[in-house]
């Protein structure tokens, strides 16, 4: 006994005696940093840094050990150290960590909606609740600016580019037929839902080199990651109705989900401007499975298909009783992505999309019947060193389109294949925490016409001030020509843009404003002889153009108690030389001036949101064949005032009502004529105008949980 | 044998010092959590997360880490500050989680950091983490229908919700009323066992009696 005595004895004054103090000054670029945790490893001994900087500990540690030093924000350090019987002094300069997450993010022409990041300018339900969207995504983006609105049409036109320079992406892939079908001049809406998205991401230019295949602007969306709820929705509007179910699991979720619309009722209730023999109709069907692997691991499919036909009688110049159009359309759309953590610092992506498009239209006598696959396989690695973020990656873009008329077709072929193949790789440098640079390149080989072209990119933003900054982007963009040149002349090259733009944005509390200028210049537009239009000899690269202007964005979240509001201002300058042109001209899609007002107003007291918004263009040129000056008219000004309003009834059922264009104001797009003069030698013009004045739509939304919470109870 | 039993008391007694001195450092750190600064907050979080470090098979110092961050947030005004205090807190969480997955004092601090974060920007971000947070706690009534923190989370929640729509209370009053009566029987004896949650109780109680 007396043995053990001496040996607790020993450790006992072992770990009193040896108490050693450690001590020292925690710094960050000359400056003292305080509430640094500097301690000794897998012990408990240590101390925070003061107001000075200063720290002092004891330990009661001897010999070897590793001292750590670390703040949240910066790279810790971590340093050897021996403690025998002497104090330590020691002082310590932490370096601030920069990364994707404090550094400045480059703001130059994107619009960003999401709840994760902070700073982003729009939140995901602005897209679904702007008035007059009626939860199209591309009719919320419109509202933002650098986009003039063509209503006729539905899609977006960004920046002095056509419908076609603007692309969309889902998780990466690229969607070929984005747009349902709908006749000339009656606008169409994306098929896919905002509700099945976490993220849009709007560039109007300058976009990263991970994006080809659009001239102005990208549209990418990020869909939603594992559902938390198992629940039903059930929509039921005056247009249609929908069922949808989520199964939730842990780490999985299944979405399933069936729609029918059919616009008859409608359209025999409300007054029509054209003779719709058969109303839109359509079904359509969604899939979606996401699968959380391990940590952030992610698997998702994306599934959805639908089917629509229509007929309709539409006034045409060319003949008294008007042109009959029917078509019936087939879309199926897959998207699959695979996330994947390799390490700590590095991920790894692989995606694959395959869209398939059949459309068969009745013009008049001329059937037409269009055939399109679309394929799209892609992956990237993304690394984190230190402060630059480096993204890798290849791609193929296969794209085969046919276009089979009744018409004698033994002048041309109507039909394309092209397989292109990509690769990109892209850095961001965090060079401080109020300077980030993107430096970029692309790579693109065109298989329709054995050619290699690269997209060089590069932009930056430095932060001026604790809540501005300014942006600068350029790049060099590339894209195959459009569908219906290429039926004709399947040997056209890639036409070209390149963009130049300055942003300046200042965020304060929940203010926005964001200005921006830039320069656009198109080159290898293509082009071909009028009075020719099927002499493929006759199609080729010559044609250019230019865009320019300001974009003004103002957002206030504050001022107005439970109001939100967004004011947009667009300039767009520009003019080209394409396709049919003689000379370069202002386009036919392209507005001088835009502005768009946008409100959002939520009555506690009444459970409501209420919404308005008032979109206005200046007139667009329009082409009269009896005047000697190409593109020379000008359509009246455009303006739509629409109304919303959603009442929370419960907290699973949403009533929603919405009218578009309240004032019922006869807008016209522009005027369309003649293919051949009459006797008089006049080419005889109708109006293009609305379908119809206005556009009611109810609904009523509910959803139906098991509600776990609810369930909770019974554990009690 | 008389060899051996030395080294066992000796290995004994050393663990029991050692163990102590886990129990008092903790103590003593839970006991100045209630009433600390913000500044004061942080040393004790580092202060947690350094008995974390060194005892690497315990979830608690990082729980009350954590929790340190959640006590900050409730001193902190500006929503970006209250933001990085927010998300600071949840980091710390996720290594309480990877130490006990399964643990429903963990969850339940997670689902209530959640909705704290969702109390930021509530227009905003309620629709999208509204279902994660009542799953969350949903979780962690599962794991344990008698922590008194996962109880009332929940029954606040529901009643957020209840009133907001002007639904009946009830059932949440019922989760709030079984949460005060948890907290009653809630045993004091480990003084590192979480034991907080209760403060305005009455309130939530007050409203329920009416």
């Amino acid at each position: 006994m007396k043995g053990l005595a001496f040996i607790l004895l020993i450790l006992n004054l072992a770990t009193q005696a040896s108490a050693i103090t450690i001590s020292g000054i925690v710094t960050s670029s000359g400056e003292a940093l305080p509430g640094v945790n500097v301690y000794i490893q897998d012990s408990y001994d240590g101390a925070t840094s003061n107001m000075d900087g200063l720290f002092s500990f004891e330990t009661s540690e001897s010999g070897s050990h590793t001292l750590i030093v670390s703040m949240i924000g910066y790279q810790p350090i971590q340093q050897e150290i021996t403690i025998n019987n002497s104090p330590i002094q020691l002082n310590f300069n932490l370096k601030e960590e920069i990364n994707q997450l404090n550094g400045v993010t480059i703001t130059a022409g994107a619009f960003e909606a999401s709840d994760e990041k902070k700073s982003t300018i729009l939140k995901p339900l602005d897209v679904a609740m702007t008035a007059g969207a009626l939860a199209d995504i591309p009719a919320a983006m419109n509202t933002l600016p650098g986009t003039s609105r063509n209503a006729e049409s539905g899609r977006l036109f960004v920046r002095g580019g056509t419908a076609d320079e603007t692309q969309a992406f889902i998780d990466g892939l690229w969607v070929n037929s984005f747009y349902n079908q709908t006749p000339n001049n009656i606008p169409t809406r994306s098929r896919f839902s905002p509700f099945l998205f976490k993220g849009t991401f709007f560039s109007t230019g300058g976009y990263s080199a991970e994006f080809g295949q659009a001239l102005s602007s990208v549209l990418s969306l990020n869909s939603v990651d594992v559902a938390p709820e198992t629940q039903t929705e059930l929509g039921l509007m005056t247009v249609g109705g929908q069922v949808a179910h989520t199964q939730a699991w842990e780490n999985a979720s299944v979405y399933g989900q069936v729609g029918y619309m059919n616009l008859d009722p409608y359209m025999n209730l409300v007054e029509q401007a054209y003779d719709w023999k058969d109303g839109i109709t359509s079904y359509d069907g969604t899939f979606m499975y996401s699968q959380k692997i391990t940590g952030d691991d992610m698997l998702k499919v994306y599934v959805t298909g639908n089917q629509s036909d229509y007929g309709v009688v539409i006034p045409s110049p060319n003949n008294t009783t008007g042109d009959y159009v029917q078509s019936d359309n087939h879309n199926f759309y897959l998207n699959t992505s695979y996330k994947r953590a390799i390490n700590e610092n590095t991920s790894a992506y692989l995606g694959l999309a395959y869209g398939e498009l059949e459309d068969m239209t009745q013009f008049n006598e001329v059937s037409i019947n269009t055939n399109e696959t679309s394929t799209h396989a892609k992956t990237y690695v993304a690394t984190d060193y230190r402060n630059v973020t480096i993204k890798t990656g290849a791609e193929w873009i296969f794209k085969s389109s046919t276009q089979l008329t009744d018409v004698d077709t033994a002048v041309f072929k109507p039909s394309f294949k092209n397989s292109q193949l990509g690769a990109f790789s892209e850095a961001d440098y965090y060079i401080t925490k109020s300077w980030t640079v993107r430096a970029g390149l692309r790579y693109e080989h065109y298989g329709l016409t054995d050619q290699h072209v690269f997209s060089p990119r590069l932009s930056t933003a430095y932060k001026t001030s604790e809540n501005s900054q300014v942006s600068f982007a350029y790049g060099k963009f590339h894209q195959l020509a459009p569908n219906d040149l290429l039926y004709i002349n399947d040997q056209l090259s890639y036409e070209e843009a390149d963009h130049y733009m300055l942003s300046y944005q200042l965020t304060k509390n929940d203010f926005t404003l964001r200005g921006e200028i830039y320069q656009k210049n198109y080159d290898e537009l293509i082009k071909f002889d009028p009075s020719q239009q099927f002499n493929p000899t006759l199609y080729d690269n010559s044609g250019s153009g230019y865009a320019r202007g300001f974009d003004f964005f103002f957002r206030d979240g504050k001022t107005i108690k439970n109001a939100d509001y967004w004011i947009t201002y667009s300039f767009i300058d520009t003019k080209r030389d394409f396709r049919n042109y003689p000379y370069e001209v202002r386009p036919q899609f392209a507005a001088m001036h835009n502005i768009s007002v946008v409100y959002k107003h939520f009555v506690p007291e009444l459970k409501t949101q209420f919404g308005a918004s008032w979109s206005f263009n200046s007139g667009r040129p329009y082409n009269n064949p009896n005047e000697e000056e190409f593109n020379g008219s000008m359509s009246p000004n455009y303006a739509d005032l629409s109304f919303n309003a959603a009442y929370l009834h419960r907290s699973n059922v949403i009533f929603y009502v919405s009218v578009s264009n309240l004032t019922g104001r006869d807008n016209v797009f522009g005027y369309q004529y003649a293919n051949a003069p009459d006797d008089q030698g006049v080419y005889k013009g109708m109006p293009v105008g609305q379908p119809a004045p206005r556009f009611y739509l109810l609904g009523v939304f509910i959803t139906l949980s098991k509600d776990k919470q609810k369930n909770q109870l019974e554990y009690l | 044998m008389r060899t051996l039993s030395i080294i066992l008391f000796t290995i004994l007694s050393l663990t029991a010092w050692a163990g102590n001195k886990y129990e008092d450092q903790m103590t003593s750190s839970i006991q100045s959590l209630y009433r600390a600064s913000p500044n004061e907050l942080d040393q004790l979080t580092n202060k947690f997360n350094r008995i974390g470090q060194a005892e690497k098979d315990k979830w608690e110092p990082y729980y009350y880490a954590s929790l340190s961050q959640v006590f900050k947030f409730f001193q902190t005004t500006d929503n970006t500050d209250r933001d990085l205090v927010i998300d600071r807190s949840l980091e710390i969480l996720s290594s309480a989680e990877s130490i006990a997955p399964a643990n429903s004092e963990v969850v339940a601090l997670k689902g209530f950091a959640l909705m704290m974060k969702m109390t930021v920007d509530p227009a905003t971000r309620g629709k999208s983490m509204g279902a994660k947070i009542g799953a969350t706690l949903g979780k962690a009534v599962q794991l344990n229908p008698n922590n008194p923190r996962a109880v009332l989370f929940l029954g606040q929640m529901q009643m957020g919700t209840a009133e907001f729509f002007g639904e009946s209370t009830d059932d949440a009053c019922q989760m709030v009323l079984k949460a005060d009566q948890l907290f009653k029987e809630q045993e004091v004896s480990d003084p590192i066992a979480p034991s907080w949650g209760n403060y305005g109780i009455e309130e939530w109680l007050g409203k329920c009696s009416k």
